[in-house]
């Protein structure tokens, strides 16, 4: 088991962080910019201090405040990925990969194999692509075998085109052993494809932690929500009748009575330029704040009672222009609250 | 944009030039061309002092130039700007203060100096020893200046991996940081090497002027100026050269 429990500093940033993870599973650590999210693997891989608590390995104490234990990063058992890879710009890409491994050349070579670098084992690092910067930074923190892999961002500096070959491949060699495997993303898709656990960080702190099912149902932060792409607010539910934070309510007829988080699906609010006819339930008057086209849908933010965003297709947003009053309705049956 | 130079400058730049290049060209008119080649075989001692000295110098303000940038640029020690300070006062001292200086230390009756002598039996003053340690004094601090610039242009992410690697802070060091600083090192060895190979003040106060001993090549021109001008031309030419030859090294280097 790998715990960790504790507080971190840096600069006016502090990191309070309560994590565990078992070495049959790759964790995801999701969070916005400035989350903490690489220092919190700074800190795992022994190159950031922390101020209180502990870093625990199996049964080896890696770091713990109060006794004043700290094992250097040279002599813990992790392989740590940077997000811009940071090869050696002196040394070949075998050079690279055989540094941790004690110059061994064949172990370098064969790791290089496995990730479709054999040919690249002579070249410099400034001659290689972003992926391949990438894939052979992944080979030198593999072949040294570590306990612990932490990998920041693995795919931030990949060429989209070569984007799901590279995460292929990232997919095959996380899969491919066993230990705590750790990854740092903000790409839900990228989360979706390497790992069975999500842990969301916002502020320095740990928000949720969750299957990415759990993630994609429950989320618990309107990070979360944004991450997973639903429009999200808390409120107080009573017989059914949910009343958000800002003031509007909203029928749930499956709400629990108590705080709840509500989540509606983007594709479940429509627009009219006219106050709708028929259905009475969950029906606002709203203003178009922006609009927002992106490759094969609409994005309409809505201010009004809640703030909401609703997709349309392109047809279906031409009525509209930005700062236009509108109706705006939800299907009872589209809300999902769950206590907040 | 426009490029033109104030005709003001332009000319105290040209009145620079003059200062800086008409005194080779008046070096260059007086070296007796056809005795050149006789004039340095003469000087073939103080050459041969002067190459002893001027590398074992080098090689000494390296090895303790290079950990000095270090502990410059890394340490977190209070007291660091004076210690820079310290490191690097030889640089704008006068040469032949800093002769008296290490006198006044290393000498038989200074405080180190003479525990040298009394335990080890070693005298420093005007022996070729000293003009080593006179021509390292001065050559350190460029050796220093230049590493510790280098070592604060070192990517520390990349020593973080190194121990991510398990490297720890000797082969961080070696591996990753005096790689990178190569190039500004080699510049800071080659200012080094030039400084003490010109050395003149501190040695000849400190180490005196004994042909085959402690004559370098600089107090060898200066004595030869007496008594056979020609000879100091022809080797200060050999030293012009030398100085090109240091320089285009060096800027080669930094340039990178």
């Amino acid at each position: 088991m790998l715990t960790g429990a504790f507080t971190s500093r840096r600069d006016s940033f502090s990191l309070l962080v309560e994590i565990e993870a078992s070495p049959e599973e790759i964790v995801a650590v999701v969070g916005p910019n400035g989350a903490g999210k690489s220092t919190l693997l700074r800190t795992l891989a022994g190159l950031h201090p922390i101020e209180a608590g502990h870093v625990r390995v199996d049964r080896e104490t890696w770091e713990d405040a109060a006794a004043g234990v700290r094992l250097p990063a040279e002599h813990r058992s992790v392989g740590y990925v940077p997000q811009s890879g940071l090869l050696f710009p002196h040394l070949t890409a075998l050079e690279n990969v055989a540094f941790g491994v004690g110059g061994d050349e064949a172990a370098a070579q064969e790791a290089l194999e496995r990730l479709e670098l054999g040919p690249y084992a002579a070249a410099m690092p400034e001659s290689l692509s972003g992926g391949q910067t990438q894939l052979v930074a992944f080979a030198r923190a593999l072949v040294r075998q570590p306990v612990l892999l932490l990998l920041d961002e693995p795919m931030a500096s990949v060429d989209v085109a070569h984007r799901s070959a590279i995460r292929r491949l990232i997919r095959r060699e996380l899969r491919d052993r066993r230990g705590y495997r750790l990854l740092v993303t903000h790409d839900p898709v990228e989360a979706a494809a390497l790992a069975d656990r999500v842990v969301v960080m916002e502020g320095g702190r740990i928000t949720q932690v969750g299957t990415l099912d759990d993630l994609r149902t429950h989320p618990r932060s309107r990070y979360a929500a944004e991450l997973v792409g639903l429009n999200f607010f808390r409120g107080q539910a009573v017989g059914g009748v949910v009343t958000a934070e800002g003031g509007g309510t909203l029928i749930s007829a499956a709400a629990p009575d108590g705080p709840v988080l509500v989540t509606v699906h983007p594709r479940a609010v429509s627009v009219y330029s006219s106050q709708p006819s028929g259905s009475p339930r969950n029906v606002w008057h709203c203003t178009i704040a922006a609009i927002e086209p992106s490759l094969d849908q609409v994005r309409i933010h809505l201010t009004g009672p809640i703030d909401l965003i609703a997709e349309v297709t392109p047809a279906g947003a031409s009525p509209f222009v930005e700062n236009q009053p509108v109706w705006v309705s939800v299907k009872a049956s589209e809300v999902t609250t769950y206590e907040g | 944009m426009t490029r033109q130079i104030p005709t003001r400058l332009a000319a105290l730049a040209v009145v620079g030039v003059l200062l800086v290049s008409l005194p080779l060209l008046g070096l260059l008119a007086r070296v007796p061309w056809t005795g050149f080649l006789g004039d340095v075989d003469d000087a073939s001692q103080a050459l041969q002092i002067s190459a002893v000295v001027s590398v074992l110098a080098t090689l000494a303000a390296v090895t303790l130039g290079v950990p000095l940038g270090w502990v410059l640029a890394r340490g977190t020690f209070r007291g660091r700007t004076v210690l820079r300070a310290a490191v690097l006062l030889p640089i704008v001292l006068p040469p032949v203060v800093s002769g008296v200086a290490l006198l006044a230390s290393l000498g038989r009756s200074g405080p180190v100096g003479g525990l040298l002598d009394d335990l080890f039996g070693i005298t420093l003053p005007f022996t070729t020893a000293g003009a080593v340690v006179a021509a390292t004094f001065v050559a350190v601090p460029f050796v220093t200046l230049v590493a510790e610039a280098g070592f604060r242009g070192v990517n520390r992410e990349l020593e973080d991996i190194a121990a991510t690697l398990g490297a720890g802070p000797w082969r961080r060091f070696r591996r990753v940081a005096i790689p990178q600083t190569a190039p500004a090192l080699a510049a800071g060895v080659v200012l080094g090497w030039a400084r003490a190979l010109g050395e003149f003040g501190a040695t000849i106060t400190f180490a005196g002027n004994l042909p085959g001993r402690t004559q370098t090549l600089p107090l060898a021109i200066f004595f030869e100026l007496e008594q056979e001008p020609e000879a100091a031309f022809s080797l200060s030419l050999l030293l012009v050269l030398v100085s090109v030859a240091a320089l285009a090294v060096a800027r080669r280097s930094w340039v990178r």
